[in-house]
């Protein structure tokens, strides 16, 4: 499935969120969608699963606007997984992947043979099989989130929409899930803070900033020490792994003055008041 | 993390016209009671309901034998038998046979309420009266009450106490709709809007009861205010037999969208829920359940907090399985809380929602200690 | 506090009382009609015809004035039960009430009611004819049980201006033609109205020190340290009007309203009636806990009436419209005379 979009914009009361995003990805293509906190990137992941809708532009799947269309023959297209809620409910793990099959389902009847056998198949892919009967709460948050994916699979969808799905995750699985969203062959846009392992799975990323879309191509045309600098404001230097792919090698964040009595660096204008997380700053003095 | 070989991959969506037959694979089934089972529970749930529903007509001031039941009902069904007394048949036909499938009625639709709202507003402690309604019923009442309507005639007042609540439910609810208009109806807005406008009726009750301070009618509201299955009357019965089935079968209808809801509005939605338009209807579904409920037998507590938990660790939180069951244990339980109610202080009557917040209280704590939440 | 009636009335003993409520027509045992034989009645009680084959058998007295009215009529042989006891019942109707069941302590549900097998039902507040309690009086007539409101609470039946006594006297007539003793009820009537005449007698004579109407406060009840006395539309203005005294508190339209000490200490009034409650014992209810909540209060214990112990105990049910009502009548009429405002 082709998701296109056009001069997307929405507000979230009267601030723009997402501005004048332009986007167009292929059918099978993996991509990774970048940027650091509040660049806007849930929101763009919002509007494109038909969650939001866009104060000016228009959203497309294979050329159709979506504008119009039901929550229900969206969810017939794309599975969005959003970051894990937390919430404590007393769903099994099987019924929580089973949710995917609401789409398909009529308001009289429950959960066929069908439906299970694709939530059985959703588990194993995911490798919750063993935890299916598990109530919710009982669950680390690694297997929630792979709970989560298994319920956008059962959803047997053309396209994949995930905000930051590799959360919580330990680094196999990490490198599991992103595989296998890689392998689906379906259309997927994954939000991703890791860089490197976006740049290691995805065919292409964008890159978004202050709501804009800046950067598009293949990782190592966005992966630049210039974007880290600019964009993630980290003082880092790129390598290339095994497979050509650039990877991220972090020095620290990027310390836009330090005072003189703090390191033997050669003294500076004093820093302006800049509007800085306050653990920066103590990491900058330390 | 692979699909079984040899087979077509269940999980893309050329796989969506795959039909498999038979048997699932007993892992993911594993853990709670299946269809059949399920199946079996509910009617040995309706089997208990009935025999409650049986049972509960015999218990009260005068005890009602199985032979002078079958007697009242052969007569009253023309299959000829020999009539009671008319002053017994009337005790048993006129008052009991009413109120105890009024409580049915009721404590079904407050169940089912409960666990609707509870689902809404992603919240453990919602109840029924979490819109509102029932303070907005009450201020009804007491205005009812105290307006010279209710001096209209000898048994205006009755039915000035129940319409003046029917209108009070529905005007709050009015007003939670206007103050949730152009919102998205989320889970926390909706409760504390509830709660405001609950607050802003009953203060509105205080008032009318302290301007009009005559003691015999606080006094009579107070009774009502707790809940008390008295008046009920083959004529609420008839509206509650209409109004209630409709509701709770546009409340099952819901069900797979309530299970969505849990994760959030974003998750139902891309869900292909419609996440507003089904927290419409069934809002407006219980509060109608519930505004009907209450200004016939006022606001019963409890039964629609304690019921739904209780179910829920009974038959698991899938609503297309917990509602039916919620219904069919709400009306059980108040069946038997208000046969309690009738016997327990004998020769006096006390409300029945003293009676389900006595039993409600331990029985919560029982829930929760058996969710491991307390 | 154990009561008579028990929790349930078994059923056969329900279906033998209704066998004989209900099938009276054959029946020849006619144990207490005093007056004369059976014969059909109707009366109109406050919007409602009330048809009698014959004099009910199962009278049921849904609260206390109407079972002393009916106690006083003698009519214990025909009463199925009593409810609703407010406070106790006076001595000289002890034993003839000892005869009767009480169906229920407080207000009788309808299920209790339709228990009790009645043939008619007599309450003194329409009140007590709603859904939750015994039933609306519709309901009642159709399963053909008459039911009864005293006079004195239809104020839509009423011609204005007239007597809470002149309606009290009027019950007694009505039920002595239902229950087929209208001698003994027409003597008690009469009884009762040459109480209230003399009573009266004084009235033009009455005058307080400086030469006015004297002025009366009625203290009900002390509740959570409020005052209740007596307001325009009870009995006691009426009382006071019988005795040429006046009501302080008859501007207020309500029966018994809560009013504050500093308002019965502004109403100066020239003697206080106490209403002593002891019986019902609630706190505050005694005769002596009222008189020293006025003591204790740093302004009407400076009242004149206070200080000169101006002040008349009487039985506090009495202020309520009732058989023994008339009885308070004549206590007040005295005091009158005694404390020197006849002159």
């Amino acid at each position: 499935m082709r998701i296109t979009a056009e001069g997307l914009s929405w507000l979230a009361s009267g601030t723009p969120v997402v501005r004048g995003v332009g986007l167009d990805i292929a059918p099978g293509e993996t991509v990774g969608l970048l940027g650091p906190n509040g660049s806007g990137k849930s929101s763009l992941l919002r509007c494109l699963a038909g969650l939001r809708v866009p104060d000016a532009g228009t959203v497309r799947y294979d050329g159709l606007p979506v504008r119009d269309w039901s929550a229900r023959r969206i969810a017939r297209r794309i599975a969005f997984v959003e970051q894990d809620s937390g919430l404590d409910t007393d769903l099994r793990v099987a019924d929580v992947v089973g949710l995917g099959r609401t789409p398909f389902r009529d308001r009289l009847h429950g959960p066929d043979a069908t439906d299970r056998a694709v939530v059985a198949a959703a588990l194993d892919r995911v490798g919750l099989t063993a935890l299916a009967g598990r109530s919710w709460r009982g669950l680390s948050g690694g297997e929630r989130q792979r709970a989560h994916i298994a319920r956008a699979l059962a959803q047997q969808p053309y396209g994949l929409l995930l905000d930051e799905p590799t959360n919580h995750l330990d680094v196999r699985h990490r490198l599991e899930l992103m595989e296998l969203l890689a392998g689906t062959g379906q259309t997927v846009l994954v939000a991703l803070h890791d860089l490197t392992l976006a740049a290691r799975y995805c065919d292409r990323l964008l890159l978004m900033h202050h709501g804009r879309l800046i950067a598009s191509g293949p990782p190592a045309a966005v992966l630049t020490t210039e974007h880290l600098a600019g964009i993630f404001e980290v003082d880092a230097e790129l390598a290339t792994d095994a497979l050509g792919r650039p990877a991220v090698c972090y020095r620290g964040p990027l310390r836009p003055a330090v005072p003189a009595s703090a390191t033997a660096t050669p003294p500076e204008p004093a820093p302006a008041p800049a509007p800085r997380p306050v653990s920066t700053l103590r990491e900058g003095t330390s | 993390m692979s699909a079984d070989p040899g087979t077509v991959d269940l999980l893309l969506p050329a796989a969506r016209d795959v039909r498999v037959d038979g048997a699932p694979s007993r892992r993911v089934r594993a853990g709670r009671a299946g269809g059949p089972a399920r199946t079996g529970l509910f009617l040995a749930g309706v089997l208990v309901l009935a025999v409650s529903v049986a049972a509960g007509t015999r218990i009260g001031a005068a005890d009602v034998g199985w032979t002078d039941l079958g007697r009242v009902l052969g007569a009253r069904l023309g299959l000829g038998t020999e009539p009671l007394p008319p002053l017994l048949d009337s005790l048993v036909w006129d008052l009991r046979l009413p109120r105890v499938l009024m409580a049915a009625l009721v404590g079904a639709s407050l169940a089912v309420c409960g666990t609707v709202l509870q689902a809404v507003t992603r919240n453990a402690l919602a109840d029924p009266y979490l819109l509102g309604v029932s303070s907005g019923a009450s201020a009804g009442a007491v205005i009812a009450a105290v307006l010279p309507l209710a001096l209209a005639g000898p048994g205006a007042g009755a039915l000035g106490v129940t319409g003046g609540a029917l209108v009070g439910a529905l005007l709050s609810f009015g007003l939670l709709l206007a103050l949730l208009r152009r919102t998205g109806l989320d889970s926390v807005r909706i409760a504390l809007t509830g709660v405001v406008v609950g607050q802003l009726f009953t203060a509105l009750t205080s008032l009318v009861l302290m301007a009009s301070a005559d003691a015999d009618t606080t006094r009579a509201l107070t009774h009502w205010l707790l809940g008390s299955m008295a008046p009920a009357r083959w004529d609420a019965v008839a509206v509650c037999a209409l109004v209630t089935p409709l509701g709770l079968a546009a409340a099952w209808l819901c069900a797979n969208s309530l299970d969505g809801l849990a994760f959030g509005a974003d998750t139902a939605a891309s869900l292909g829920i419609g996440v507003r338009r089904t927290r419409m209807l069934l809002l407006v579904v219980t509060a109608v359940l519930t505004s009907v409920a209450v200004a016939t037998v006022g606001a019963i507590g409890f039964v629609g907090l304690i019921v739904p938990h209780g179910v829920r660790l009974l038959v698991g939180p899938l609503h297309r399985v917990l509602l039916p069951h919620a219904a069919l244990a709400g009306a059980v339980f108040l069946v038997w809380t208000d046969a309690l109610a009738r016997v327990a202080f004998a020769p006096r009557e006390i409300p029945v929602g003293v009676i389900t917040a006595l039993l409600g209280v331990p029985l919560f704590l029982v829930v929760l200690r058996r969710k491991g939440e307390l | 506090m154990r009561h008579r009636a028990r929790p349930g009335i078994p059923l056969t003993l329900a279906l033998a009382l209704a066998a004989a409520g209900c099938s009276t027509a054959t029946t020849t045992e006619d144990r207490a009609s005093a007056d004369r034989p059976s014969a059909a009645a109707a009366i109109d009680s406050c919007g409602r015809q009330l048809s009698f084959d014959r004099p009910p058998q199962r009278a049921v007295a849904l609260d206390q004035t109407s079972t002393e009215t009916l106690l006083e009529l003698g009519l214990q042989d025909r009463m199925a039960g009593t409810a609703n006891l407010k406070t106790k019942i006076p001595a000289r109707y002890q034993e003839a009430y000892a005869k009767v069941p009480v169906i229920a302590p407080k207000i009788a549900t309808g299920e209790q009611l339709r228990s009790a097998a009645p043939d008619f039902v007599v309450a003194g507040s329409a009140d007590l004819y709603t859904k939750d309690r015994a039933g609306t009086r519709e309901e009642l007539a159709a399963v053909k049980v008459p039911a009864f409101v005293s006079a004195v609470d239809c104020p839509q039946q009423n011609e204005a201006g007239k007597s809470p006594f002149e309606l009290l006297f009027s019950d007694y007539e009505q039920l002595g033609k239902v229950f087929g003793s209208e001698q003994r009820a027409g003597a008690l009537a009469r009884e009762q109205r040459a109480v209230v005449a003399k009573a009266g007698e004084n009235a033009g004579r009455a005058a307080a020190r400086d030469g006015g109407q004297p002025t009366v406060v009625y203290l009900y009840s002390v509740f959570n340290g409020m005052p209740y006395v007596a307001g325009g539309t009870g009995l006691p203005g009426e009382m006071s009007r019988i005795v040429g005294a006046k009501n302080a508190f008859d501007d207020v339209a309500e029966d018994w309203p809560e009013v504050s000490w500093e308002e019965v200490a502004a109403r100066d009034p020239d003697f206080i009636v106490i209403g002593d409650l002891s019986e019902r014992g609630r706190p505050g209810d005694s005769a002596a806990e009222k008189r020293a909540a006025m003591a204790g209060d740093p302004v009407v214990s400076r009242l004149a009436a206070v200080r000169e112990n101006r002040i008349i105990e009487v039985p506090g049910i009495e202020l309520d419209p009732s058989v023994r009502s008339v009885h308070t009548l004549g206590l007040l009429a005295d005091a009158m005379k005694d404390l020197g405002y006849v002159r």
